[in-house]
């Protein structure tokens, strides 16, 4: 279904194009919104928030962008003005509720989870999530949603120079530390 | 033969596809040429297929089914609303021009109508059924001017009072659940 007949079909009330949409965006929301908010709860909160903002804004969406594009952008829009208006909670309590969590994930795993958090993915993830917030939103839309600079600065609001910069310097940084604490051959597997 | 180290950024660019020409063929001289070079290239191209491997973020259900739900009653309240909007101006309207109908005297302006658009020399030769009972309901609002005019009124104020209502709860509503 292309982007126009999936527009089209929503404003028309079709809630199953909804679905579609919402199927289709999923991961992409997710992605920037879970690499930019810590707090699981105020997740999912934010992602609902996205979009039921880009359901009301979709009749003005003019095809002028990708709808990926569009929505990323709402997306990290919803994310900032929801950790602008939590700062003072958030910077205070999340990194500690971070760390609680963190702590507990690690105490309570199984032997088969030890296992396959040994796992590189994993050990990859884990480093991208203690990498500056916006390396990190960086890294996840062009390896996993393989968008192009322009698109990222787009969402981003930062000029394409800077994206391609942010993104050389947090995958150089992710490699030293990866490097640093893993063997290469653990890397390489 | 010695050959010069790539630069992270070199070895980024190259791997991003973003190297063309004399540039890319100088990059990969490079590579083939110094371990050193091959070592880096594997670890970014290791890292670049972790990084791919790394997606784990996808929303549960229970939010697509809670957004479904949400966006399914903003459409309800949104099309109510419409309706509610659309009847009130309307009944509004009504009651406005019944007023002023009953204020002024408009049989001069029937009559001009009929005589020209319908060219009927006068009123009093309508003898329809439809003609005669507006002629009826004409000369009784006339009659009752001014209970005419307090019941539309009325009629207005109640219908603003209603669509006003209707506001307000909802932005009640919208308070209480947040959204």
């Amino acid at each position: 279904m292309t982007e126009q007949t999936l527009v089209s079909d929503i404003l028309t009330g079709n809630p199953e194009a909804f679905r579609t949409f919402m199927e289709r965006y999923n991961s992409l929301v997710a992605h920037v919104v879970y690499r930019l908010v810590p707090n699981e709860a105020d997740r999912q909160d934010v992602c609902q928030d996205v979009f039921v903002k880009a359901y009301r804004n979709l009749k003005g969406f003019n095809f002028e962008a990708k709808l990926s594009t569009w929505l990323a952008r709402i997306a990290f829009n919803t994310a900032v003005n929801h950790l602008e208006k939590r700062r003072v909670d958030l910077y205070d309590d999340v990194t500690a509720e971070h760390q609680h969590f963190e702590d507990a994930a690690v105490e309570s795993r199984s032997p088969e989870e030890t296992v396959a958090a040994a796992d590189a993915a994993d050990r990859v993830r884990r480093e991208i999530d203690s990498l500056p917030v916006l390396y990190g939103t960086i890294l996840a839309l062009y390896h996993l949603e393989d968008m192009s600079y322009k698109e990222i600065g787009d969402i981003l609001q930062l000029p394409d120079g800077t994206v391609k910069s942010y993104l050389f310097r947090a995958r150089k940084m992710l490699k030293d530390r990866l490097t640093t604490t893993y063997s290469r051959e653990e890397l390489c597997r | 033969m010695s050959v010069a180290r790539l630069t992270d950024e070199q070895i980024q660019d190259y791997l991003d596809g973003n190297l063309t020409g004399e540039e890319l063929r100088q990059v990969e001289r490079m590579i083939a040429f110094n371990p050193e070079n091959r070592r880096m290239v594997e670890e970014y191209q290791a890292l670049f297929g972790h990084l791919e491997d790394s997606a784990v973020y996808s929303l549960p259900p229970s939010l697509e089914h809670s957004v479904l739900e949400q966006v399914s009653m903003e459409r309800r309240q949104s099309r109510w609303f419409g309706h509610l909007t659309v009847a009130a101006v309307g009944v509004f309207s009504v009651a406005v021009l019944v007023t002023l109908a009953m204020l002024i005297d408009l049989r001069p302006l029937v009559t001009w109508f009929t005589e020209r658009a319908l060219l009927l020399p006068d009123l009093s030769e309508l003898t329809t059924p439809f003609y005669s009972m507006i002629d009826r309901l004409a000369a009784f609002a006339v009659e009752h001017q001014t209970s005419f005019a307090l019941v539309s009124v009325a009629v207005g104020i109640l219908m603003l009072f209603s669509s006003l209502d209707s506001l307000l709860l909802g932005w009640r509503i919208r308070r209480v659940t947040g959204h």
